[in-house]
């Protein structure tokens, strides 16, 4: 092969590695992230209001500013929603590695009745060490579920039941400023709110 | 989720159609998910392939759970309801009905026994036109 032709060849292959690395790289960094929740324009910061933490400590939701809050509403007696969920966000939470140490992930409960602090602190932690279970006054915890939107009630069970809850599901996402910024789905998949935390985390 | 329709089963399905479609009821993909022991329930997944007349899964009974009950999560507007399916749920003649999470499960009330990975755990499914079928699941992270 003449000199000529090797260069050709050479500048060929690195135009070809160029385009690849541009492609794959560079070129997805330019382009707006889709979000998989629902995109929320809040006026309200996080709520000063006292809450009873799982770790026995009082809390507000406020605390946390500094760090992306994804916040929960459920209850220890759930079996099917909230298992899924919190399984869900404690893969997301591996997903993002070194990243969810910015990251708080909260379960308010929704059944203060039944879920002692004890209880609850077992219950999140089993999901991921660094979960937090929220308790309090029913009217603690109702003027923060207000204030997000979130609605519950109890609804008789069966004798073996006692009672169910009735709960908004979703995940909420507050950003390092204390805004209410992403609502996500049940139906999301732990790779999509692993994306979507990623984004406010910068 | 879809099934892929492997050659092997659309012979089957095939055969079983053929002979009257007396395919009786199989269970699959069952299992449950590991869970703390500060949740006192828990909930049981699986897969029925109905291959005979349309039939209904009335009850479902286990050691290790104090109650047992068929369930479903409905969806509104983002708001989560449990509710007991009553009067069971309906298996479509030579149809599959899966239960999955965030939709129909079998709950579990007052788990007897630690919900830890592996654990295997023996489920007796009552319908109300086929015979009672004894079901292993097994408890895994999901």
């Amino acid at each position: 092969m003449s000199t000529t032709a090797r260069r050709v060849l050479i500048g060929v292959a690195v135009a070809i590695l160029g385009a690849f690395v541009a492609l794959t790289f560079v070129l997805p960094r330019f382009q707006p992230h889709v979000f998989s929740g629902s995109v929320i324009q809040s006026n309200d910061k996080a709520p000063r209001v006292d809450l009873q933490a799982s770790n026995g400590e009082t809390v507000r939701i406020a605390d946390f500013e500094g760090e992306v809050v994804v916040l929960y509403f459920g209850y220890t007696f759930c079996p099917d929603v909230c298992p899924t969920t919190l399984s869900k966000l404690s893969k997301a939470m591996d997903l993002l590695g070194e990243k969810a140490e910015d990251v708080q992930v909260i379960m308010v409960s929704v059944d203060p009745e039944r879920d002692t602090p004890e209880a609850l602190a077992e219950y999140v932690e089993y999901f991921h060490p660094d979960f937090m279970g929220i308790t309090g006054e029913l009217s603690a915890v109702d003027r923060v579920a207000t204030l997000y939107g979130v609605y519950y009630e109890k609804e008789e069970g069966s004798a073996a039941t006692g009672y169910l809850v009735n709960h908004t599901a979703t995940v909420m996402v507050i950003d390092r400023e204390g805004y209410l910024k992403l609502v996500l789905p049940f139906e999301g998949t732990a790779e999509q709110i692993a994306a979507d935390i990623d984004y406010f985390l910068g | 989720m879809m099934k892929r329709i492997t050659p092997v089963a659309l012979a089957l399905g095939l055969l079983a159609a053929s002979c009257g479609g007396s395919g009786g009821i199989e269970v699959s993909d069952q299992w449950g998910r590991t869970s703390p022991k500060a949740a006192e329930n828990g909930a049981f997944y699986l897969t029925l392939d109905n291959g005979g007349e349309a039939d209904t899964l009335v009850a479902a009974s286990t050691d290790a759970c104090g109650a047992v009950e068929l369930h479903t999560t409905v969806m509104t507007d983002g708001v989560m309801k449990m509710q007991m399916v009553e009067g069971g749920i309906d298996l479509p003649a030579d149809g599959s009905v899966s239960l999955e999470p965030g939709g129909l499960h079998v709950m579990c009330i007052g788990k007897q026994v630690d919900f830890v990975a592996g654990e295997m755990i023996e489920l007796t499914l009552d319908f109300a036109i086929a015979d009672s079928q004894t079901i292993e699941l097994e408890i895994r992270d999901e």
